[in-house]
């Protein structure tokens, strides 16, 4: 292949116009949203930045300062009554009633901005002083409590839709306009039936890695589904902490279908009427076509601070690792520090006396710069983990028995076994 | 403001948009020859200039800015490649949305399937023609295994060129 063709087929990559609007819609309402639920992000409370800033200006410098901003505010005001006539003529020609309530028809003046879920934890990679030695201990007894979400409150004031019609999604993507029947391999090995009810799960949005707030539901099909009936979505419950909150779901205009593993899946996804934004433990049920579901938990920390996770909370050291299509794994990526509750920070500096062995013989290893944390809620012991995990320089492939051991803050760790067959 | 932050460089959102246009095409190629579909390109894209937005550090230049975004935007697919809930694979409508030329699509395959460390070299070098030196800074590795990789990535691509690369 000439470079020359290689440079061609690059230069044909680009962004489309729907994808930079939405992005960049993403990126002034992600904005707008963080200060509106007044967050203290680490590093940058915008409000005191922002007066920081501000010097005493000169009538010059103020007009410099304010044309840029009445620009924007226009720029702004011309986005959403842009989108808002889109959307009148795009209901107008419907012709249906939304079962749910639409996003759309909201007269809060909701932004039907696009909203992508954002789960992935990756935060600033954090570095402090070496830690003293201290003596070995193993982990502790957790003694963690928290509220039992198991069993979801049978009162249920978020029930939604009353309607039988149907509403028809215009959203999807362009070739896809057929639900072709039939089987579909799925991701754990189980066939479905293109159209079947896969999971739901939270749609969330993240800085610096950390969930901040919740905006929406995102339900996922198999297959290729152009349009499912938001009749069929009933006894909807939040809670938080194991307490249920208000608050009532619409479906949106927006689905996405696409890869995912080995089979194709479509999102289909809806708002809440309200942003979500307290700290605390989310779960929610449903029912779909009268069968329960429960959406992956997440959790709102709220702002962390730099104080390092505690090594007596530490309880697991294990691995990541890619898979071949048997399910064997063929190499190690990360490794992944667990503890129980909520850590705030942790620092490479605290590790020590690393040492990793395959077949019990020692091997060089390096970690990238990088800290990823994610945090998790077990339902079978009604815990929440937080898990640090480091990216190895170079994947480990070479089969053998991966052992990890070391110190954090002086404590002594031994990692699971991992075999690479 | 905490950190290196200093008043030039705070980035407003008037500042965030235009810094968008101005990079969005290259961070999408990378992307692209990582993930291959434009679903989760738009994720990744997206959450590199929210990182620009709020968690870059002070960059001496333009230059140091337009390289930090490259090494959020790699490790940020890297890290969507490796996530247990995301095991994504080339759309082949994407690819045909945007290379209308069944070479293409064959071309953009190659690309996909072409080991990471390589896909990068190669990328940074022919299309956004950095020099070597400068290729050691963003991915953080020394000057004979950028060469090195230059190398395999094109023996791997076939890659047939003018002649010896250059370190121009």
């Amino acid at each position: 292949m000439k470079i020359d063709k290689y440079k061609d087929v690059y230069s044909k990559l680009d962004t489309d116009d729907s994808m930079d609007k939405r992005i960049k819609d993403k990126l002034v309402y992600y904005d707008s949203v963080l200060e509106s639920a007044e967050h203290k992000i680490k590093n940058t409370n915008r409000k005191t930045d922002i007066r920081s800033f501000f010097k005493p200006m000169k009538r010059l410098s103020f007009l410099r300062v304010s044309l840029p901003s009445l620009t924007f505010l226009l720029f702004m005001v011309i986005i959403i009554f842009s989108v808002k006539a889109r959307m009148s003529s795009d209901t107008s020609s419907q012709g249906t009633t939304n079962n749910l309530p639409s996003a759309y028809n909201n007269d809060g003046g909701n932004s039907p901005t696009d909203i992508i879920s954002q789960l992935t934890a990756t935060p600033s990679p954090e570095l402090t002083a070496a830690p003293t030695q201290a003596p070995t201990i193993t982990p502790p007894v957790v003694t963690e409590e928290l509220p039992d979400i198991t069993e979801a409150p049978s009162n249920n004031d978020n029930v939604v839709g009353t309607d039988n019609s149907e509403v028809t999604s215009n959203n999807a993507t362009s070739g896809n306009t057929e639900v072709t029947p039939g089987s579909t391999a799925t991701d754990d090995g189980t066939t479905a039936k293109t159209g079947d009810f896969y999971f739901a799960t939270f749609d969330s949005m993240s800085a610096y890695g950390i969930v901040n707030s919740i905006s929406g539901l995102a339900l996922r099909f198999h297959g290729t589904v152009n349009k499912i009936n938001p009749d069929d979505v009933t006894d909807i419950i939040l809670t938080r902490d194991g307490n249920q909150v208000d608050n009532t779901l619409s479906i949106t205009d927006r689905i996405v279908q696409r890869a995912w593993g080995n089979e194709d899946i479509t999102d289909f996804f809806f708002e809440f009427n309200k942003i979500i934004s307290e700290p605390g433990l989310y779960g929610l049920t449903g029912k779909y076509k009268g069968v329960k579901f429960t959406a992956s938990y997440v959790i709102i920390d709220g702002p962390l601070t730099d104080e390092p996770a505690n090594p007596d909370d530490l309880v697991y050291v294990g691995y990541v690792y890619k898979t071949d299509p048997q399910e064997q794994p063929i190499s190690i990526s990360e490794v992944s520090f667990q503890f129980i509750g909520k850590q705030n920070a942790f620092n490479q500096s605290d590790l020590s006396d690393l040492k990793m062995t395959i077949d019990d013989t020692e091997v060089p290893f390096t970690f990238t710069y990088d800290v990823f944390r994610y945090r998790d809620y077990n339902e079978y012991d009604g815990r929440t983990y937080t898990s640090f995990n480091l990216l190895l320089t170079k994947e480990c492939t070479k089969p053998g028995k991966y052992v990890l051991t070391g110190k954090y803050q002086g404590k002594s760790f031994t990692s699971m076994e991992m075999t690479i067959p | 403001m905490e950190g290196n932050r200093s008043t030039d460089q705070w980035v407003s959102k008037e500042r965030i948009l235009d810094k968008y246009e101005q990079y969005k095409t290259m961070l999408f190629r990378i992307s692209f020859s990582y993930l291959g579909n434009k679903h989760d390109c738009e994720d990744v894209i997206q959450e590199a200039f929210i990182k620009l937005c709020y968690n870059a550090p002070g960059f001496p230049s333009d230059e140091d800015e337009k390289r930090w975004l490259i090494r959020v935007t790699i490790n940020l697919c890297k890290n969507l490649l490796l996530s247990f809930w995301n095991r994504n694979r080339m759309n082949i409508d994407d690819m045909a949305e945007l290379a209308s030329e069944p070479m293409d699509v064959a071309v953009m395959q190659n690309i996909l399937n072409l080991p990471s460390k390589y896909k990068m070299a190669i990328y940074l070098h022919y299309i956004e023609g950095y020099k070597i030196s400068e290729i050691t800074k963003i991915l953080r590795i020394g000057e004979s295994a950028v060469k090195m990789r230059l190398k395999r990535g094109r023996e791997l691509l076939k890659l047939e060129l003018e002649g010896e690369y250059e370190d121009r």
